[in-house]
């Protein structure tokens, strides 16, 4: 229904790009964007004429969740408000016979997640839904939310600049600081989000004598950061970055090597 | 589209940030007694919650509208019922970045 299901990256983003991939996003993109009711509310409060922004980016279609607070049925047409904790969004529906099942579960007190754009009719803004669908899995209400800041943190972070968000957000603090050895601690996480340990254990798989081959084995970090860490400090670190993605284990769990 | 005042999602330690005011928890319900519900909070703090209706609840997780008495207890305003299953963990998280880092967003 909508392609890529997530949101498109910024104007900006694009300007750098091939001329196909900037007659793709010129224009008004076919976004989906996962928001708040209050983060709506701040946009169409900023709106200019009826285009609408959330952190810099212009909207199109969004999705939200909230628990119905009003609802009427008039003809063919659906309203409701629904509140999500950060505010309340009115919300209108068209039905058609089909949808008639479906909205037979709309009712004051059920949460339900919302597909569709804003609209500005008659002076009243509102949520013009394509689908509403009542949750039944209440981990979807965390989902969408960490999703939510998921988003703003994705774009409000990354500066619009080039290179992958991922990539573009993680070293925001390195600057070119020269990280010392063990600096700020054994345990002090660093603005890098490593511990002192867990910093030069890296430093090790990263090193040239660690790259290429068959992995190094457990002992011979022990070994290498034996003046300064205990065993168990190493093996704690090389657990951790096995944890987050940083190493993997190659002929067996005592062999790791870096994912570069 | 309206801002109605916001209801802070909170776990038990920040329910004291938001004394006399309204806030949405969503916790198991551990225990009833007369009109009180003990709730086990997403951080696994216990919260008492003062009933405005029956204890009838027909899920062990619910999501409590209530106003906030003291760091301990809230007095409900409305509820409405999250389910049998239901990630705590996960949302103990997103009470913690919604109500802090990334306020803005929510409030």
């Amino acid at each position: 229904m909508f392609g890529g299901g997530g949101f498109m990256p910024s104007q900006n983003q694009n300007a750098g790009g091939s001329p196909a991939q900037k007659k793709f996003a010129s224009g008004k993109a076919e976004t989906l964007r996962a928001v708040t009711v209050k983060q709506l509310a701040d946009a169409l409060n900023a709106a200019v004429d009826d285009t609408y922004f959330v952190d810099g980016v212009e909207l199109a279609n969004v999705t939200l969740i909230g628990k119905i607070v009003k609802i009427s049925f008039t003809d063919q047409l659906a309203q409701m408000e629904i509140n999500d904790c950060t505010g309340t969004a009115s919300v209108q529906m068209w039905v058609d016979q089909a949808d008639e099942d479906a909205a037979a579960d709309w009712r004051v007190g059920v949460y339900v997640r919302v597909h569709g754009k804003i609209s500005d009719f008659d002076n009243k803004k509102r949520i013009n839904a394509w689908q509403i669908r009542p949750i039944t899995d209440f981990n979807e209400v965390t989902y969408h939310l960490l999703k939510c800041i998921f988003q703003h943190v994705h774009l409000t972070k990354t500066n619009g600049g080039s290179g992958g968000g991922a990539a573009a957000a993680a070293p925001a603090f390195a600057g070119g600081a020269a990280v010392a050895r063990g600096a700020g601690g054994a345990n002090e996480v660093g603005d890098d989000g490593f511990t002192g340990v867990q910093r030069d254990v890296a430093a090790f798989y990263k090193s040239p004598e660690a790259i290429g081959g068959q992995g190094v084995h457990n002992d011979q970090v022990v070994s290498a950061l034996a003046g300064t860490y205990t065993r168990p400090q190493v093996q704690a670190a090389i657990d951790f970055l096995k944890d987050q993605g940083h190493l993997f284990t190659t002929m067996d769990d005592d062999h790791c090597m870096w994912c570069s | 589209m309206a801002l109605s005042t916001p209801d802070p999602r909170v776990n038990f330690s920040l329910l004291e940030r938001f004394v006399g005011q309204r806030v949405c928890l969503v916790g198991r319900v551990e225990d009833t007694a007369s009109n009180f519900a003990t709730v086990l909070a997403a951080d696994g703090g216990k919260v008492k919650v003062k009933l405005s209706r029956p204890a009838d609840f027909d899920s062990s997780f619910v999501e409590f509208i209530g106003t906030v008495d003291a760091p301990n207890q809230i007095t409900e305003i409305d509820r409405t019922s999250f389910g049998n299953t239901f990630e705590l963990s996960t949302y103990n998280e997103l009470c913690k970045l919604s109500c802090g880092e990334h306020g803005v967003i929510f409030a």
